[in-house]
């Protein structure tokens, strides 16, 4: 045995010690090993985003977390919860230590949606507002060989065949599904509402033809602008600069606007020190060159708001759209 | 569709000389877990998840990528030296390997098997750039209803290619989708089975329920029967085989690779089906049936190929549907969305980079490997001697260090450590747990698929028969799930060896 043993150590040894330090290394240099109690921040911290890579909120939040994160010193990685309509990755951030190591986005959708079902979170009280920094802007949009060539042929269509309408969206909640739901009280319509995860897969099930229509943010675009898709109608205050022909549904009648948001919040309590540091650092980030130009790609309109601005908007965005949900009848329990 | 400035453009990607760096560390970590038994690519590749977090992600899916298709080729030496599978998928080279050594051929053996390991994988991957572009057009077409019934499909091939009753496969495939659907609901966000604990509500992490079941249950397991190694002492010669061996295993190596490709394709297949299944085409169309098992070269090459070949095609449902075929791939999709990759029709298109790098870094992985493979066998086989009682507690310390690090929190150490007594009990029980980590993967898809399949239809379960891609992969199944209560059909599936460890 001891020969045995020599043998192996003096033959072996160096291999395999250097197998084991290698991966032992490897496996050290792992996020989260850091000491704790250092300078704010220490380690990597967590960016949290509740819908699918390559959709609109996504595309525009990579470029300005990696400007944050050179700013900051440290890396931030962006973590993709996708699953209704961003609610679950909001109800996920609540769970989250506030040390200031895990933030996220908190979009429209995760605000609608507390107001429409029952939801794990409030986002107005139980989050720290970081910075709001962007609003979405929408659209209706069908196949270019389908029948309908403008707004309201869509909409006699489906006032004439209940049911026989699907739309996708990109989750339940979203201010994308509320338009949609007060267009179908408003003109009596009857159709079905198809949630997806984001706003990719729902724009591939339209291409698929396994739905007839899409109510979406700006994921559409690069299929409109090769003419595969068409654009029906915008759900904005005004028409977006890239698609001058598509009307506003205030301009068709409705008095309808789609509600927006998009903003970096993190659990409750985070301390004053951190809410600065972090706030500072992205603030600068939206001027980077890279987050502008994907947010102009996107169409997704700079909003800048801080801390405290913030705060007091998603009380007020809160009251208000509980008030018209509930007003609607829309709340399903 | 240009396939050359594609194929330039990977190129460009993957000669980056970090991304060779990466393509090279995965290749090494994968033939040094395909050498060791006991230690599979699913449990190296969950563990070593978390490293590359801080990689691009073209880095990071070379080199998880290098660590699967690398334990194919390592394996085998393990299986020719030793007669124990260094993984699940190099079992049936042992039969004519071993052999083969113990007449003195160990040097043709372990030859042709990296050789036909080579030839297959760099098919496999001309297949991968061939098929996967037109068939992610393709993809258009899979609506909710589709995607449904081909995850049903993949997990009802898999149980049905289990080893043991099918009931058993079904069963843990049942348990695997229960606890899929622990977490917040993805429609609707509301919690289940959730138990008020706050790290549940993100659902059971499949990373440490990979560890626990592959890593933690395969210690405890060895632990208990300790194995009985005696690597051969002589040296090694003449491992370029012989004008004979080529001509005697060229067609073996051609078909292996043919079965191997088609088998991974499927989801469900995999690498260690198509080895079983090439082995037993090889004794068929040999004109010496009786000779297998007694050291034929036909019966190494076929085998070392098509598992080869199979993993450049288990990447093409993953690349084009984002559906993974196996688990394997059930964690390169886990690593893909952590680097905030979308897997699905849409990647070709808006990560041509991504795409063809990694596709085309596997060239590069397969010429490495062959280096690795030839001149560095006697390395191999001195790392096969590392005593276990060093090694086991050094694969615990990893599994530990790895749960943890994930979210830094406790409770993903207690659910791996919770599924390593589940997976020993499972294996002492003769339970498979391949189908259980594809149901927990597959469940929030499969669901949330079903739930749009209904909308879609207002309610009717008729849309999954109705649609022509849905009703073929649906009628699949259906023959599947009916195959064992036939008699005489019975019979025909027990002869499939048991296997299916790792797949």
């Amino acid at each position: 045995m001891k020969i045995a043993m020599r043998q192996w150590l003096t033959r072996g040894m160096g291999m395999v010690g250097g197998v084991c330090c290698f991966l032992l290394v490897f496996m050290l240099a792992l996020p989260g090993v850091a000491p704790a109690q250092e300078k704010y921040p220490a380690k990597p911290i967590n960016f949290i985003i509740g819908y699918p890579a390559g959709g609109t909120t996504d595309i525009c939040a990579r470029p300005l977390v990696s400007a944050a994160a050179k700013i900051l010193g440290q890396p931030v990685v962006v973590v993709n919860k996708p699953g209704g309509g961003s609610a679950v990755a909001v109800a996920l951030l609540k769970t989250e230590k506030s040390d200031g190591y895990t933030i996220g986005i908190l979009p429209s959708g995760a605000v609608l949606s507390q107001h429409m079902r029952k939801v794990p979170y409030d986002s107005a009280k139980d989050f720290t507002p970081i910075m709001q920094y962007a609003v979405y802007l929408y659209g209706m949009v069908v196949q270019t060989d389908s029948p309908w060539k403008t707004f309201k042929e869509f909409i006699d269509y489906a006032k004439a065949n209940p049911g026989k309408i699907r739309y996708a969206t990109a989750g339940p909640g979203t201010p994308q599904h509320l338009v949609m739901e007060r267009l179908a009280i408003q003109e009596k319509i009857k159709w079905t509402h198809v949630p997806f995860e984001g706003g990719g897969p729902a724009v591939s099930a339209l291409l698929g033809g396994h739905v007839e229509v899409i109510s979406q943010t700006t994921e559409w675009k690069k299929h409109v602008e090769s003419g595969r898709l068409r654009l029906l109608a915008v759900y904005g205050e005004k028409r977006m600069p890239d698609f001058p022909n598509a009307p506003t549904l205030l301009e068709l009648g409705y008095n309808i606007t789609a509600p927006s948001l998009i903003s970096i919040i993190g659990p409750k309590g985070l301390s004053p020190q951190v809410v600065d540091t972090l706030h500072g650092a992205f603030k600068k980030a939206m001027d980077d060159p890279d987050f502008i130009k994907a947010g102009n790609q996107m169409d997704q309109p700079f909003l800048y708001r801080g801390p405290k601005d913030l705060e007091k908007h998603l009380v007020q965005m809160n009251d208000e759209v509980g008030t018209l949900i509930r007003n609607l009848g829309l709340r399903k329990e | 569709m240009d396939y050359w400035q594609s194929i330039i453009l990977g190129f460009q990607v993957a000669l980056q000389w970090n991304n060779l760096l990466f393509c090279f560390i995965g290749v090494l970590i994968g033939t040094l877990v395909g050498v060791l038994p006991g230690l599979g690519p699913v449990a190296a590749i969950s563990l070593l998840l978390p490293t590359t977090f801080h990689v691009t992600p073209v880095s990071a899916i070379i080199m998880l990528a290098g660590i699967y298709y690398g334990a194919m080729y390592g394996g085998s030496t393990t299986s020719i030296l030793v007669n124990i599978p260094g993984e699940a998928a190099s079992v049936v080279t042992c039969l004519d390997g071993y052999q083969m050594a113990r007449r003195g051929r160990a040097g043709p053996a372990l030859g042709i098997s990296a050789f036909a390991s080579f030839i297959a994988g760099t098919i496999g991957v001309v297949g991968l750039m061939l098929i996967a572009p037109p068939l992610a057009e393709m993809a258009l077409k899979f609506g909710p209803p589709e995607y449904f019934s081909l995850m049903i499909m993949g997990l009802t091939i898999l149980t049905f290619l289990a080893s043991g009753p099918m009931w058993k496969a079904l069963l843990m495939a049942a348990f695997g989708l229960f606890l899929g659907s622990i977490g917040l609901d993805n429609m609707t966000a509301s919690a289940r089975f959730t138990l008020d604990i706050v790290e549940l509500s993100d659902g059971v992490g499949m990373v440490p329920a990979v560890m626990g079941l592959f890593g933690i249950a395969e210690v405890l397991l060895n632990v208990e029967h300790s194995i009985k190694r005696s690597v051969f002492e002589t040296r090694i010669h003449h491992l370029l085989p012989t004008l004979r061996d080529w001509r005697d295993s060229l067609g073996s190596i051609l078909r292996g690779t043919f079965i191997g490709f088609f088998l991974g394709v499927l989801p469900g297949g995999g690498a260690v089906i198509s080895s079983f299944v090439s082995y037993a085409v090889e004794k068929k169309v040999s004109r010496t049936p009786g000779q297998f098992g007694t050291g034929v070269i036909q019966g190494v090459a076929g085998p070392e190929a098509a598992n080869n070949a199979a993993t450049g095609g288990a990447f093409i449902p993953l690349l084009t549907l984002g559906i993974p075929a196996n688990s394997v791939m059930a964690i390169l999709l886990g690593a893909m969305m952590v680097h905030g990759m979308q897997p699905g029709p849409m990647l070709v298109q808006e990560q041509p980079g991504l795409f063809w790098g990694a596709v085309t870094s596997m060239y590069i992985g397969n010429v490495m490997l062959l280096i690795l493979n030839l001149p560095l066998i006697g390395l191999w086989v001195r790392i096969l001697k590392v005593p276990y009682p060093i090694l086991f507690p050094l694969i615990l310390l990893f599994c530990l260090i790895g749960a943890y690090s994930l979210n830094n929190s406790v409770v993903g150490v207690l659910i791996m450590v919770g599924f390593g007594l589940l997976g020993y009990l499972f294996k002492k029980f003769e339970y498979e747990a391949a189908p259980l980590i594809l149901a927990l993967v597959l469940g929030p898809m499969l669901e949330a698929a079903l739930r749009r399949s209904l909308l879609l239809s207002a309610g009717s379960p008729l849309i999954f028969i109705t649609r022509p891609i849905s009703g073929l992969l649906m009628l699949i199944s259906f023959f599947l799930l009916a195959y064992p209560l036939v008699p005489w059909l019975r019979r025909k599936r027990a002869i499939l060896p048991q296997a299916t460890d790792e797949e």
